[in-house]
C-alpha cells in the first residue's frame, strides 16, 4: 500500500489532520457549539461552490466563507445567549441553500470532490497549506494551552487574570474555519464536520482530564483516519466515508467498554 | 484600592446603576448585599474592570485581583478537568515562563494547605459541594492576590461546607488580603470591615439601609 506516493502522501496528511482537527474542535464541544463544525463545512461548500461558478479558486474562497460564517455564528451566539445554538442553525441553512443553488453552475466532478473529499489526489497546495496549517495549531495550542483552558473554564476569571479572551476566541475561531475549509477540500465537508467532535465525543466517554481529554481525542482522530484510510485501500470503499465509520465504530467500542466496566463495578459493589 | 466615582451604567437605555460611589481601601473586607437584578453583578464587573463605565469613573489601584465566579463550565458537571488542572489554572499568566519545577511546588504547596492533595486527580464533576468550593479557592489563591473578589461563592454547598468557607474567608482576611464578598446571607458577613447594599441601581450603607426601615439586614 505504502508503496504508491499517492498513498504515502495521503497517510501523511491524515496524520497532520487526525492532529489538527480534534486541536481545535474539542473547544467547539465545551463551548456548546459542536455543530458548528458543521455548519462551516457547509459554509466551506458554499465557497466551492461560489468559486466554482464564479472561476476564483474554490479552495480560497471556501476559507473565505468559513471565515465569515464562523464571525456570523459568534455575532449571533452574543446577540441571541440563551439560544446560543441559532445562529448555528442559520449559517448552515443558508450555506445549504447558497450551495445548492451554485453548484448548478459547476460541473458535477468538481463539486463532488469537495462534497466527499479526495485524500488520495491531493494537490501540491493543499499539502503546503495543510502543512502549515497542522504547523499553526499545534504552535497555538501550545503556547495558549491554558489560556484556551482558562477561558473554556470561565470567560469571566480568565478576562480577571489577564487572558485576552476576546483576541483568543478570535484567533481560534479563524484557525477552525480554515482548518475546516482545508480538511473539507482533503476529506470532504460532510467528514471533516464529524471529525471535529467525534474523536474528542468518544475521549469525553472516558472521563479524564482536560490535558489527557485532549490527548485521547488526537489519538482517536489518529486511529480512525489512518484506519479508515487503510480500510478504504484493501476494500476501494470511499477514504471520508470509511473514516467517518472508523471513528463510529471507535464511539461504539468505547461505549462498550464503559458499559463493561460499569456492569463490573456493580458486580464488586453487590459482592461487597 | 477600588474608587466608583460617580459612576452609572445602562443596558439598552435602561439604567442599572445611578451615580455610584464607592471607596474599598487595601487589606478592607468590604461585603454586598442586596436583591436579585438591582445591580450587584454589574457593579462586580465594574470593580473587576470587565466592564468600562458609561458616566464617572472606576479607580483601579489593586497589584492582583482573583475572582471567584458564581458559575464556570463546570457548573453543568460536564466539563472535563482535575482538580490538580483547575488549581494550575490560577497561574495561567505565567505560562511562558518555563518554570515548571516552581509551579509544580506552588500548585502541591497549594494543594496541601487546602487539604486537596488525596483528591488531586480526581475529577471536579466528582466533588461535593465543599470540596469543589475548596478548589475555586485555591486556584484563586495560587498567584497570591492582594483582593479577593468573591461572587456568591456558597451555591450549592451544605451547612457545613458554607460554615467552613465563612472561616476560611475570614482567616485570608485576617492574613491581610482584601475581600470583596458578595452574598445572600447578612450574617456571612459579621466579619467584615463595612457593608453595602446595592438595591435599585444604588449603593447604600448598612446605616443607610437601616434607616430605611430594612430590618430584615440585622447581622
Amino acid at each position: 500500500m505504502l508503496t504508491y506516493s499517492f498513498m504515502r502522501i495521503a497517510f501523511f496528511v491524515a496524520i497532520l489532520l487526525g492532529i489538527a482537527l480534534p486541536l481545535v474542535g474539542s473547544t467547539t464541544v465545551y463551548k456548546r457549539l459542536s455543530a458548528s463544525g458543521d455548519a462551516l463545512a457547509h459554509s466551506s461548500l458554499a465557497g466551492v461552490a461560489i468559486g466554482l461558478a464564479s472561476g476564483l479558486n474554490p479552495l480560497f474562497i471556501s476559507i473565505l466563507t468559513c471565515v465569515i460564517s464562523f464571525l456570523i455564528i459568534e455575532l449571533l451566539r452574543k446577540k441571541f445567549q440563551k439560544f446560543s445554538e441559532l445562529g448555528v442553525a442559520v449559517v448552515l441553512s443558508a450555506s445549504i441553500g447558497l450551495a445548492g443553488i451554485l453548484s448548478h453552475y459547476a460541473t458535477k466532478a468538481n463539486f463532488d470532490s469537495y462534497l466527499f473529499g479526495s485524500i488520495i489526489l491531493i494537490g501540491e497546495t493543499e499539502l503546503i497549506l495543510t502543512i502549515i496549517l497542522t504547523a499553526l495549531v499545534i504552535l497555538f495550542s501550545f503556547l495558549f494551552y491554558p489560556h484556551m483552558f482558562a477561558l473554556l473554564y470561565s470567560e469571566k476569571e480568565a478576562k480577571v487574570n489577564g487572558v485576552k479572551v476576546n483576541l483568543l476566541n478570535f484567533f481560534h475561531s479563524l484557525l477552525l474555519s480554515i482548518t475546516i475549509a482545508v480538511g473539507a477540500k482533503v476529506v470532504g465537508s460532510l467528514v471533516v464536520s464529524s471529525m471535529i467532535v467525534l474523536p474528542t465525543a468518544i475521549a469525553l466517554l472516558l472521563k479524564k482530564g482536560y490535558k489527557s481529554t485532549l490527548f485521547l481525542s488526537i489519538l482517536f482522530s489518529l486511529v480512525a483516519m489512518l484506519g479508515g484510510l487503510t480500510i478504504s485501500y484493501y476494500l476501494e470503499w470511499a477514504p471520508g466515508a470509511t473514516i467517518v465509520m472508523t471513528t463510529i465504530a471507535l464511539l461504539v467500542l468505547v461505549l462498550l467498554y464503559r458499559g463493561i466496566l460499569v456492569l463490573i463495578y456493580k458486580q464488586k459493589e453487590k459482592q461487597k | 484600592m477600588i474608587e466608583f466615582d460617580h459612576v452609572s451604567f445602562s443596558f439598552l437605555n435602561t439604567p442599572v446603576l445611578k451615580d455610584v460611589c464607592f471607596k474599598m481601601e487595601e487589606g478592607e473586607f468590604i461585603g454586598i448585599l442586596g436583591p436579585n437584578g438591582g445591580g450587584k453583578s454589574t457593579f462586580l464587573r465594574l470593580a473587576l474592570g470587565l466592564l468600562k463605565p458609561q458616566e464617572g469613573k472606576v479607580i483601579h489601584d489593586e497589584k492582583k485581583i482573583s475572582y471567584i465566579a458564581q458559575t464556570t463550565s463546570i457548573s453543568d458537571g460536564a466539563f472535563p478537568a482535575t482538580v490538580r488542572e483547575v488549581v494550575s489554572l490560577g497561574l495561567v499568566d505565567q505560562h511562558l515562563s518555563f518554570r515548571f519545577k516552581e509551579k509544580r511546588r506552588k500548585v502541591d504547596e497549594m494543594l496541601e494547605r487546602m487539604d486537596l492533595l488525596p483528591l488531586q486527580n480526581r475529577l471536579i464533576t466528582e466533588l461535593s459541594g465543599g470540596q469543589l468550593q475548596r478548589v475555586k479557592i485555591a486556584k484563586a489563591l495560587i498567584s497570591s492576590p492582594t483582593l479577593l473578589v468573591l461572587d456568591e461563592p456558597d451555591a450549592g454547598m451544605d451547612e457545613h461546607s458554607h460554615h467552613h468557607l465563612i472561616h476560611l474567608i475570614e482567616d485570608l482576611h485576617e492574613e491581610g488580603k482584601g475581600i470583596l464578598f458578595v452574598s445572600h446571607h447578612p450574617h456571612d458577613l459579621e466579619k467584615a470591615d463595612k457593608i453595602y447594599f446595592i438595591e435599585n441601581g444604588q449603593i447604600l450603607t448598612y446605616e443607610q439601609e437601616l434607616e430605611r426601615g430594612h430590618h430584615h439586614v440585622d447581622l
